[in-house]
């Protein structure tokens, strides 16, 4: 897998990141280097996968509650309209 | 006498003997941080409202009620925690012009019991890092020398307590936050299982590892600070209703018997051999102490920094994706339609880590790259976290260095990240197992401090806090203070 340019702009698409030209090529010397460290646990062998011992899932009842701080919640919109948020177009 | 260094019993023998009010208590530490936070930069907001909440506490004593908890005692917390009507920013500008909407259950359980919120303190941006260095809004300086960084990612929190600025603090520890920068500080830091504490209203970093825990001058305060915030919370379906320990009557008992295991792979490679030496004397003290040294080994866990390193960034992409610029904080309203908006927020909300690691999430996470890196790194975490359950068949607590490396220069590490990362080392093992750790002070080196970390299995918080005591109970190296 090489990381190039293209790739670190693919990756901030992904990510609706904005990368500016510096950063891309901060990215693209950097994430090798980190990729090539985490890399290295390819080479552990887990299978067969062990137990783990995991933590049973805990859903809760599925209730309406109500929520007390809806309009506090809307006064932090950056563009708020009566009771919506304002977004600019989609398409 | 009001000073830093009282306990939350001498607090509590003060205020019942009216030695000094909580209001009193409160004004002193205002004060201080009004004195000694222009040097050391601990505190992203103060809290005027902790004066109002001390006269409260005043006035219960004065009608005749009995003592809370923590009734009067100063606490500062870290700014990922969110309070209602406050700036919460977690050290980003992203979230500069919001105002939280409600208060974290921890915080919440913390008022419950008569604690005073005395401000909020600084932190890496988004609690990733471990220098503190990568807060948007200020660096954090170590009391112990004003040069080198307190640690990360809850620098603001741990030189607050070290500062003389607050009784105790509040941080969050996904991979060592709070008890690596409680190890540079001389201070105790206590991460308690996953699933103790609510982590309802603290921003999440990477969920399946975060834990809130406190930072303290004494392990019997930790436990007190601790026992107030843990405990089912309906709103974190993670939070277990298991019953919380005893831990007063746990810190009675002797370590006679207590099986201390010494698992060599966090004494190894990467790690500083005056570190290490300072930590087998330590384990010396406890054989003195009654307890029995056992060799013991966690045969992944110098793997552990690579499987969190991609499991953080992977969690961390995935929750910082609300940050989007349409609901709250920092919007960026410059471009075309509704994803420059997100593009642009983002590149001008988000500094160099936070971006750094949501990339790396993000790749860890795309098709065709996600099974050899994320969920590989799971089966790798399931191994480790089994290896733990081995090792504590044959022992109680295992002990080992809390940080591989002593405080170092602003800057030192901040141009490699790989470098940041290693700090991690020795710490994130026990997030990826679930399981307690503390660190504790355990000596000098130059005049530095440095911290012993303790690990008990799954909910065992009572054996740690035993040996964490007894441990204590026999030095005086968290009796030091800083020039500062």
């Amino acid at each position: 897998m090489k990381i190039d340019e293209s790739m670190v702009q693919g990756l901030g698409e992904l990510a609706r990141i904005e990368l500016r030209d510096e950063e891309t090529t901060a990215l693209v010397e950097q994430l090798p280097k980190i990729l090539d460290y985490v890399g290295h646990l390819q080479a552990v062998d887990t299978a067969p996968p062990p137990d783990g011992r995991s933590i049973p899932n805990a859903p809760r009842a599925d209730e309406v509650r109500p929520a007390d701080h809806r309009d506090a919640i809307l006064d932090q919109a950056p563009d708020r309209l009566e009771d919506f948020w304002r977004v600019p177009p989609v398409m | 006498m009001i000073s830093a260094q009282l306990t939350i019993a001498e607090i509590h023998k003060g205020l019942k003997a009216k030695d000094f009010s909580a209001r009193e208590l409160a004004s002193h530490f205002l004060s201080a941080i009004k004195t000694r936070d222009k040097d050391l930069g601990a505190f992203l907001a103060v809290r005027k409202a902790a004066l109002v909440e001390a006269q409260a506490v005043d006035d219960r004593l004065a009608a005749g009620e009995s003592l809370r908890p923590l009734d009067g005692v100063p606490i500062a917390i870290k700014d990922n925690l969110v309070t209602e009507g406050e700036r919460t920013t977690a050290g980003s500008k992203i979230l500069e012009p919001y105002r939280g909407t409600y208060t974290a259950t921890a915080v919440q359980r913390l008022h419950d019991v008569g604690a005073v919120i005395i401000g909020k303190t600084n932190l890496d941006e988004f609690a990733m890092g471990a220098s503190t260095e990568s807060s948007a809004y200020q660096p954090t300086r170590n009391p112990w020398n004003t040069a080198l960084v307190p640690g990360g990612s809850s620098g603001g929190s741990a030189v607050a307590v070290a500062g003389g600025m607050a009784i105790a603090a509040i941080g969050s520890d996904t991979g060592g936050s709070i008890r690596q920068p409680a190890a540079f500080t001389n201070l105790v830091g206590f991460k308690p299982t996953y699933g103790r504490v609510s982590r309802y209203g603290l921003i999440a970093l990477a969920s399946s590892l975060d834990q809130i825990g406190p930072f303290t001058r004494t392990v019997a305060d930790a436990a007190k600070v601790y026992q107030a915030m843990a405990g089912r919370d309906d709103n974190d379906a993670t939070t277990s209703p298991k019953p919380i320990d005893d831990l007063a009557s746990a810190m009675k008992q002797s370590v006679k018997g207590l099986r201390v295991g010494l698992p060599k792979e966090f004494f190894g490679d990467g790690v500083d051999p005056k570190i290490v030496a300072v930590v087998h004397a330590a384990a010396k003290q406890f054989e003195r102490l009654g307890a029995t040294l056992v060799d013991s080994s966690i045969p992944h866990a110098p793997q552990g920094l690579a499987t969190y390193y991609i499991i953080l960034p992977a969690e961390a992409s995935s929750n910082l994706a609300r940050f989007d610029g349409i609901r709250y904080g920092l919007s960026v309203r410059v471009g075309r339609g509704l994803q420059e908006v997100y593009r642009q927020t983002r590149d001008r909300g988000f500094g160099p880590e936070v971006k750094r690691r949501i990339m790396i999430g993000t790749f860890a996470l795309s098709a065709g790259y996600a099974d050899a890196y994320y969920h590989h790194a799971n089966r790798v975490r399931a191994v480790l976290r089994e290896e733990f359950h081995q090792a504590f068949d044959q022992v109680d607590v295992l002990l080992t260095p809390t940080s591989p490396m002593l405080p170092w220069p602003f800057g030192a590490k901040s141009k490699n990240p790989l470098q940041m990362y290693l700090a991690d080392l020795l710490t994130v093992p026990a997030n990826l197992a679930n399981i307690p750790a503390i660190s504790i002070p355990a000596g000098f080196i130059d005049g530095l401090p440095v911290g012993l970390q303790l690990m008990a299995r799954e909910w065992d918080e009572a054996n740690l806090f035993r040996a964490a005591a007894a441990y204590q109970g026999a030095t005086d190296w968290h009796t030091k203070n800083p020039p500062i």
